[in-house]
């Protein structure tokens, strides 16, 4: 049980880069008595590289922005119509390793996912949630003084023609899917509350 | 027909046998740094993975990874010798590598004593390059070869 009780908040659609570095300061100011914070929220288009991207593998990215970041993985895709959950966890105080964050987080999805009959798996050499060959869902994150940020980007019912100018998670030829395709929900803001209900009864209880 | 053994966090049921391999086959001659209690302390620390093949009566291999903000270090790799050259060593290391690389940690490090040419031309074949040679490393009296691989390196690499 956490010693404080965590905040969940929606911020509705916000750019990439403030909210980006307000979590890396939220992680970099925050102290043993400082609450996990799960931020939930929509981004404005953008392509993100982590750590280990390969240029190479942003194909064409025409008008969209492109940030180079600090979390783990490769190049990937933000934008309207995809939940994007933000876990600003005391990993030591939750007693998580970066395996089991991944593990909860991607768990949390096919769970939540499977309440509208959609089956979702994930990879045991990928990172990820996978309906059939498509990707579903992508996991990177970064862990700072214990304090992890960055999280998960689910697709529930956006424009997904800017995964085709990138190879997805350094992946050629790798298809995305979304919720929406798979005769689940279009709206990003009616799937965040249960995700975080989901998630915050994993971490917490 | 060949099939792939699933690999699965360690429990405290595989701290003794893992204990007893890293005596047998990592540490001979060195004493036994290894012993159930440290290992067991392992298990339960969540920093650290321990991976396992095989179930607890009859372990063919492990490896133990500690997890820190920017670098990775791999404590143990042994596969037992009989089931060695199957590719177990680097399926653990594919395994144990990959919150390294979800987490973007820059580099995993880890230390092979410089006895075993083996070992080091092993971590070679899985992208390891040696950094450092340590003096007396292990009871002071064998050199270790320090060997690292980096994830990292795409940072700053955009194309403009």
């Amino acid at each position: 049980m956490a010693a404080v009780a965590p905040q969940v908040q929606w911020l509705g659609r916000v750019s990439y880069e403030p909210t980006w570095r307000a979590m890396q300061r939220y992680t970099q100011e925050r102290d043993a008595d400082s609450p996990d914070q799960i931020w939930l929220l929509e981004h404005d288009p953008v392509f993100t590289l982590g750590m280990n991207a390969d240029a190479a593998h942003l194909l064409a990215p025409g008008d969209i922005p492109v940030v180079q970041i600090d979390r783990g993985g490769q190049v990937t895709y933000h934008g309207p119509g995809q939940l994007v959950v933000y876990p600003l966890i005391d990993m030591r105080r939750a007693r998580l390793g970066v395996r089991d964050l991944v593990s909860m987080l991607e768990r949390c999805v096919i769970d939540c996912v499977a309440r509208f009959g959609i089956t979702a798996r994930c990879r045991a050499n990928a990172p990820g949630v996978y309906v059939g060959d498509r990707k579903l869902a992508s996991v990177g994150l970064r862990i700072r003084r214990n304090g992890s940020y960055h999280g998960l980007a689910l697709n529930v019912g956006m424009d997904l023609e800017p995964f085709r100018r990138i190879n997805p998670c350094g992946y050629v030829g790798l298809e995305m899917t979304q919720l929406s395709e798979l005769g689940g929900p279009h709206d990003v803001a009616a799937i965040a509350p249960e995700f975080a209900a989901l998630l915050t009864a994993r971490l917490y209880r | 027909m060949i099939t792939i053994p699933p690999i699965r966090l360690a429990t405290s049921q595989d701290a003794a046998m893992i204990a007893e391999m890293s005596r047998d086959y990592i540490e001979h001659g060195l004493g036994w740094s290894w012993t159930p209690a440290r290992v067991l302390a392992a298990v339960r620390d969540r920093a650290t993975n321990i991976a396992v093949v095989g179930d607890s009566e009859a372990i063919a291999g492990f490896g133990i990874m500690q997890y820190g903000d920017d670098t990775a270090h791999l404590a143990l790799l042994a596969v037992r010798p009989n089931q060695q050259q199957c590719g177990l060593g680097a399926l653990l290391m594919a395994w144990l590598e990959k919150p390294a690389l979800v987490a973007g940690i820059e580099r995993v490090r880890l230390e092979a004593r410089a006895d075993n040419p083996n070992a080091i031309g092993f971590y070679r074949r899985q992208g390891y390059r040696e950094v450092a040679r340590v003096s007396g490393y292990y009871r002071g009296t064998v050199d270790a070869v320090r060997l690292e691989k980096r994830f990292g390196s795409g940072l700053g690499t955009l194309a403009r």
